[in-house]
């Protein structure tokens, strides 16, 4: 439990006992912050799937995903997987190990998003053929935008915590006080993995 | 039992730095991490946005004042209703106890230096502030949709109505700063609880904004989304809430509801918790049934996610789902009975003082059940089929949501406003404007039960002359007229107490939580020391002081920091 410091406690106006107890704090909060994520990003699939069953008018052949989806994909697992490079590096005390991780998380991250925005720019293209067969059910074509513009937007969110501990790691000295952060972002990126197999799943058995 | 004086107050108490005086400028208010200054900021923009949503309310009993209307053609009167609720929802009952009271106190109550993330308090203020200027935009723009959003009026594309995303954007935005505070109070209730703070030492205001914030972070991002489905489905047509693109609007009042329920009690609970400690206090009487009335806070944060069907009766999901959420909702009265009789049983052979506070106190009770009780009528299938969409839901809704949730408020607002200012406001005002308050609101809505018993449906601009409404209305719209005034009375000698009201003692009403045993008002950093933390409705032991002209500990009473030192030593 907490004691009230009223000179010199840690985080923001000092109100937390220790750097311990900071951690803690935002650790729990960080927590909080992937359940709201969680009822967000499960709302829409419940929406999704509610209209899917509902819709009688769901033509038979709705175009297939298209292929920078699947290199996305793996990119994205990729990032997961430097994530849990960088946070062994961390725990083995290596510098170097959380530098070179990072980075090669950041260049995947970016090459996802490169390839969302490739496969968008596919889907557009080919979006005046389909919308006509599609018109009773048009969230067959469109739940592609809704799916991966809301995933989308949480991994540009994603990368900002990654850039700041990116900086630290390249540019600063790494210190102990960083792992939190570090352990967090890991956490996100996971997270992010999760979303994505659930929404890629809805897109290739739902809509 | 102690006896407790209660003579008036006229002294000074307590000099000396206080976070008003700890800072000064422009700046130093609007960048300022301190709970209680953003506190205040969120109390004085819910408060000027009630003030734009009660002159809409005006306008709104104005035009049904004669049959044909006074001053509306149908299209204005859609956007005032719309407007109306709009921001009485969103911009005044949901921030204004958790955000402008909640933010003031919850740290000081708790014993802690300030909310657990300063800066995302800030962020969420300031956040709060962009999604009201959108909200409020849309006045400008048109917004006819009702403050529900429903499709398919708020998904045409054909209609004039631009105010739509910029409404919807400003629900999403307030959400989400509705969201930050509520992770803030849980981590802050959490983590920065101070030695001997156990849970069931916490004041009920507490436990109530506990629940009400495991709401806020459950529920409200369901109505981010819903909200940004909408924007999308509007400007893009996604086929999800449109029938013609293969789309459910039923399916969007199932997610707004699945928010909106729960926002009734993100709503009411804090009040309850606002109410738990006006009884408490001014009865000068231990709370009865602690664990009862703080359980039950959480119990209807539960079943509030599982009643959200009862807003659908009448919209074609099946009959067993119907009857599952009338059961359910049935349910929900067993908490809020718990409540209701440990609250009266508080007072039984308690010291009660007649102060402002306590007398709000006092309205949400009787309100509350007029409301929870009307409330059973529409929860019943057969009946809600007769009421639905009459006058009879407007009534109830505002009992439920202003009689209850906005007295809570303003009593919360009577009793910490000592604490708030330094300044002690008028009591004798504060009672006749209660009982104008209580007059006319009963005026106002209790009529609307017999005109929707009678048939009027609500969100209409004009109604038949002979139909027989025209009495109700106008006894509704006088009362309507007498809550304002109640309302400019209130900021009369609110205002008039911050210029030239007695200065109020550390402990004005015989309080134990600890926000009492700071100054009025409260240091920068809350607490010098830290503060003795004790059974927080134990009023036996305080006695009146005359030379502080507030309540203070007894001599012969050993005070809880003192043992706790001596553990501390030993």
């Amino acid at each position: 439990m907490a004691t009230l410091h009223t000179d010199a406690g840690s985080g923001a106006r000092g109100v937390h006992a220790s750097e311990e107890a900071r951690a803690e704090a935002g650790s729990l909060g960080f927590k909080l912050l992937l359940a709201t994520l969680g009822m967000l990003f499960g709302a829409v699939v419940l929406g999704v799937l509610a209209i899917r069953l509902g819709n009688t008018s769901r033509p038979d052949a709705l175009p297939p995903l298209p292929w920078q989806v699947w290199v996305s994909t793996v990119a994205l697992f990729a990032t997961s997987i430097a994530f849990m490079e960088v946070v062994a590096a961390q725990r083995r005390g290596s510098d170097a190990g959380i530098r070179v991780g990072l980075v090669t998380a950041g260049c995947l991250a970016l090459l996802f998003s490169a390839m969302q925005g490739w496969a968008w720019y596919d889907w557009y293209e080919g979006m005046p053929e389909w919308e006509a067969a599609t018109q009773q059910y048009r969230i067959g074509v469109m739940g592609f935008w809704v799916f991966t513009s809301l995933h989308v937007a949480h991994v540009l969110g994603g990368l900002v915590p990654l850039a700041m501990v990116g900086w630290y790691a390249v540019f600063r000295t790494w210190t102990a006080s960083r792992s939190g952060l570090l352990r967090h972002t890991a956490t996100y990126w996971h997270f992010l993995d999760a979303v994505w197999i659930v929404l890629l799943v809805t897109m290739l058995l739902v809509l | 039992m102690t006896t407790i004086n209660t003579q008036p107050l006229d002294r000074p108490a307590i000099e000396g730095d206080n976070y008003l005086t700890h800072s000064r400028g422009f700046l130093s208010w609007i960048l300022t991490l301190d709970h209680k200054r953003i506190g205040v900021m969120y109390l004085v923009s819910v408060l000027a946005c009630f003030l734009l949503g009660g002159l809409f309310a005006l306008a709104v009993r104005t035009q049904l004042l004669v049959p044909d209307g006074l001053i509306m053609d149908q299209d204005q009167y859609n956007q005032a209703f719309t407007l109306h609720g709009g921001i009485m929802v969103f911009l005044v009952i949901i921030p204004g106890i958790p955000a402008a009271l909640g933010n003031f106190v919850l740290p000081i109550m708790l014993g802690a230096k300030d909310v657990a993330f300063p800066r995302l308090n800030l962020f969420s203020y300031w956040l709060w502030i962009v999604g009201a200027i959108f909200l409020v935009v849309s006045i400008f723009a048109g917004l006819d949709t009702g403050w529900t959003f429903y499709t398919p009026y708020s998904i045409d594309q054909n209609s004039a109505m631009g105010g739509v995303i910029p409404a919807v954007t400003g629900a999403f935005l307030l959400g989400f700063a509705s969201i930050f505070t509520g992770m803030n109070f849980i981590v802050t209730i959490h983590r920065l609880r101070p030695d001997g703070m156990t849970w069931f030492r916490m004041p009920l205001f507490l436990w109530s904004l506990y629940a009400t914030a495991v709401i806020q972070v459950l529920a409200t991002p369901v109505l981010g989304i819903t909200l940004a489905l909408l924007a999308v489905e509007r400007a893009f047509g996604i086929g999800i809430f449109n029938p013609a693109l293969g789309g459910d609007p039923v399916l969007f009042q199932h997610f707004f509801w699945f928010y909106s329920h729960p926002a009734v009690y993100i709503m009411i609970l804090p009040a309850m918790g606002v109410v738990s400690e006006l009884i408490a206090v001014h009865s000068h009487r231990h709370i009865f049934g602690y664990h009862f009335i703080a359980w039950s806070s959480i119990a209807i944060a539960i079943f509030s996610f599982l009643v959200w069907g009862h807003h659908m009766f009448t919209s074609g999901q099946s009959p067993l789902m119907n009857v599952i959420f009338s059961f359910i909702t049935f349910s929900v009265a067993i908490p809020s009975a718990v409540k209701v009789f440990n609250w009266l049983a508080t007072m039984y052979k308690g010291s009660i003082s007649w102060n402002t506070a306590m007398l709000y106190g006092m309205g949400f009770i009787f309100l509350f059940l007029i409301g929870g009780l009307t409330g059973l009528y529409l929860g019943t299938l057969a009946t809600d089929v007769y009421l639905h969409d009459t006058y009879f839901v407007v009534a109830h809704f505002h009992y439920t949501m202003m009689g209850s949730a906005l007295i809570g408020f303003i009593g919360g607002l009577h009793h910490w406003w000592p604490k708030i200012t330094g300044k002690m406001f008028n009591e004798n005002a504060g009672r006749i404007a209660f009982f104008l308050f209580l007059i006319g609101y009963n005026m106002t809505f209790f009529t609307q039960f017999m005109l929707g018993s009678h048939g009027m449906p609500r969100r209409y601009a004009t109604y038949p002359a002979d139909a027989g409404f025209q009495n109700y209305n106008i006894i509704s719209t006088i009362g309507s007229y007498l809550m304002a005034i109640s309302f400019f009375m209130m900021a009369g000698y609110f205002i008039a107490s911050i210029f030239g009201g007695k200065r109020a003692a550390a402990n004005p009403w015989g309080g134990r939580s600890l926000e009492w045993q700071c100054s009025s008002p409260p240091p920068h950093d809350n607490f010098s020391e830290q503060p003795a933390v004790g059974d927080c409705y134990d009023f036996s032991v305080l006695r009146w002081d005359e030379a502080t002209q507030g309540y203070v500990w007894r001599e012969d009473v050993e005070h809880p920091g003192h043992h706790t030192e001596e553990a501390a030593h030993a």
